[in-house]
């Protein structure tokens, strides 16, 4: 899954991490030309680490599940072919959801157990697509969404640890993001070895 | 179990290599995946629960060829059958009339091999065979009901099967909805039982409704607080309140990494500096001696890592490019704001450092079994790991 060499997916994702960081900030100084000294904003700031994690999270996971497509291919495209493709796919997806809904709410007076019961799993199993990134294509079936649902919490929760001891470190070091990523890849490594 | 549950356990080879590939699991069971490192300290924290291991155990046994196929994002004809009919089945839910009268149609589906070859909880359902009259009969007195009292008695109804497998956890009642796209599956032997039907639609529908509930067994073990809730409907809402919570602690954590003002790289020469200098012998004429032109790195996965982080322009296709080209912008900016003259000098040393410590460490022989970009050969020295504890 993570090609031929085996590396954790936490130092991947500290790679990936340190990586997109600075991937990052060198597109935000790109893109304002004018401002080119000017410091991000905190909310740019937080989008900025919050994106780069997730794109961090996706690509240590590797391409074998469909979320990890779903967050890779609008970071990593900025064409607007895709971007269309995208809007359009949400649209059908949108739109059979709302068909589904109000047929099944034009049923009328008959409401027994099993079909309250029926409507009550597919609202929620609509409400897990919008939630699980990449679950709002159409050719994602029920079974397929559970399983990505599964391997995206799995993924979710080591990003979610990750990044908190990340930040406990450099509040407690006091040193720079890139500082913290960089020893903890050296720690971790070294770790690994012995 | 044999093949008999190779529609539910089509899922086995990847979740097992799905549990591999986190990092809470090490399954040493379900070998054959890479092993990736299951950090002893990650266990505990991740998941104490050892019936998970006992159910991945289970799944592993499985043939998983359609799930492998489902994984490449291009599926057979099979799983695009199922793909097509399982989305229908949104749709179908909307049409209950016809869903009643497919449900009929479709009781008959026999679960088959629900008897022995499949599951130890399914032993209830093995006696359920004789009820075949029965079971159609109630079939068409209330599909969805079934569906919900499925702990009432183990019927051969498929349904009543299936709650027997999922321990009661069933309120798929859109689940049944004929679906009679689904082309019979030469890998799935399912051995009928008596009286049952066991024509190829209702054995993939049961087949595909086992995925779905072991599936949802899974999740029940990841997401805590799942144990006590049983029924679909309430697992999904437990499911999409932890994965919202999760992603609200990304955006927090992100939030509090973010204040800390710098996404600062102009540290970074100073790190590297010290880091190179205390770079132990060994590697250090490995370093010096490598003086090669930085197109001759062998990524092999590390192109793969980086290849969809090219947000725009990056023309090169070597990470080390990017990263140059990357420091020296983003020094120059830093630079630019801080002191107003962009000390190329600087940058000139930033740069190469980077690039001497890159090279070295993806020079490293990848001999070792686990190639990792970053070899700690020329990261030696004192990490100030005092400072810091970072466990992984």
């Amino acid at each position: 899954m993570q090609g031929p060499s085996t590396k954790s997916f936490r130092q991947a994702f500290l790679e990936n991490l340190l990586v997109s960081l600075q991937l990052q900030q060198e597109h935000t100084s790109k893109h304002d030309s004018s401002s080119v000294g000017a410091a991000m904003s905190l909310h740019e700031r937080k989008l900025a680490v919050k994106s780069s994690a997730d794109v961090a999270m996706a690509a240590a996971r590797g391409a074998g599940a469909r979320w990890t497509r779903a967050i890779l291919a609008p970071a990593s495209s900025a064409c607007k072919v895709q971007r269309c493709r995208r809007i359009v796919i949400r649209c059908r997806g949108r739109k059979r959801s709302l068909t589904t809904r109000s047929a099944r709410a034009g049923d009328g007076g008959t409401s027994s157990g099993g079909e309250i019961a029926r409507r009550l799993v597919s609202r929620r199993t609509m409400a897990l697509r919008e939630v699980i990134p990449g679950g709002r294509d159409a050719a994602v079936d029920e079974a397929t969404l559970l399983r990505e649902a599964m391997d995206y919490v799995v993924h979710l929760r080591a990003q979610v640890d990750v990044l908190r001891q990340v930040s406990e470190a450099v509040q407690r070091s006091g040193s720079s993001i890139l500082q913290v990523l960089i020893r903890g890849l050296v720690a971790y490594v070294k770790k690994r070895e012995t | 179990m044999d093949g008999s549950r190779a529609g539910g356990g089509s899922g086995g080879d990847y979740i097992s290599s799905l549990l591999n590939s986190s990092p809470m699991l090490d399954f040493g069971v379900l070998g054959g995946a890479p092993a990736l490192d299951g950090a002893g300290d990650c266990l505990d924290r991740f998941c104490g629960d050892p019936g998970f291991a006992e159910r991945a155990a289970r799944l592993s046994s499985f043939n998983g060829q359609r799930f492998a196929s489902g994984l490449l994002g291009m599926p057979p004809p099979a799983p695009g059958a199922e793909f097509g009919g399982g989305s229908r089945e949104a749709s179908s839910v909307s049409d209950p009339g016809s869903a009643m009268k497919d449900a009929n149609a479709k009781k008959r589906k026999a679960p088959a091999a629900k008897g022995k070859a499949k599951d130890p909880s399914v032993s209830t359902s093995g006696q359920a065979g004789e009820q075949s009259e029965s079971d159609a009969k109630r079939c068409k007195a209330g599909d969805a009901e079934k569906k919900v009292t499925t702990a009432v008695k183990p019927k051969a109804e498929q349904t009543g099967s299936d709650s027997s497998v999922e321990d009661g956890e069933q309120k798929k009642g859109k689940g049944k909805n004929g679906k009679p796209v689904e082309p019979p599956k030469d890998y799935v032997h399912v051995r009928a039982r008596r009286g049952q039907a066991t024509d190829s639609h209702s054995l993939a529908e049961r087949v595909r409704r086992e995925r779905i509930s072991q599936r949802m067994k899974f999740l029940q073990d990841l997401v805590p607080g799942c144990n006590k809730v049983i029924g679909k409907a309430l697992m999904l809402d437990e499911i999409i309140n932890y994965v919202q919570s999760l992603q609200r602690q990304v955006e927090f954590l992100s939030m509090k990494l973010a204040t800390v003002n710098p996404l600062d790289f102009s540290n970074l020469p100073t790190l590297l500096h010290k880091d190179m200098f205390q770079a132990c012998g060994p590697s250090a004429s490995s370093v010096f001696s490598l003086e090669s032109s930085s197109s001759a790195f062998p990524f092999s996965d590390q192109g793969d890592v980086f290849q969809p982080f090219v947000p725009n322009s990056m023309e090169s296709q070597c990470t080390l490019n990017q990263l140059d080209l990357a420091l020296s912008q983003t020094t120059n900016a830093q630079y630019g704001f801080q002191d107003g003259t962009a000390s190329t000098n600087l940058q000139q040393q930033v740069r190469n450092y980077w690039e001497d410590d890159l090279q070295s460490v993806f020079h490293v022989d990848n001999g070792q079994s686990h190639d990792n970009g970053a070899s700690a050969e020329s990261f030696h020295g004192d990490l100030q790991a005092g400072q810091m504890k970072m466990e992984f």
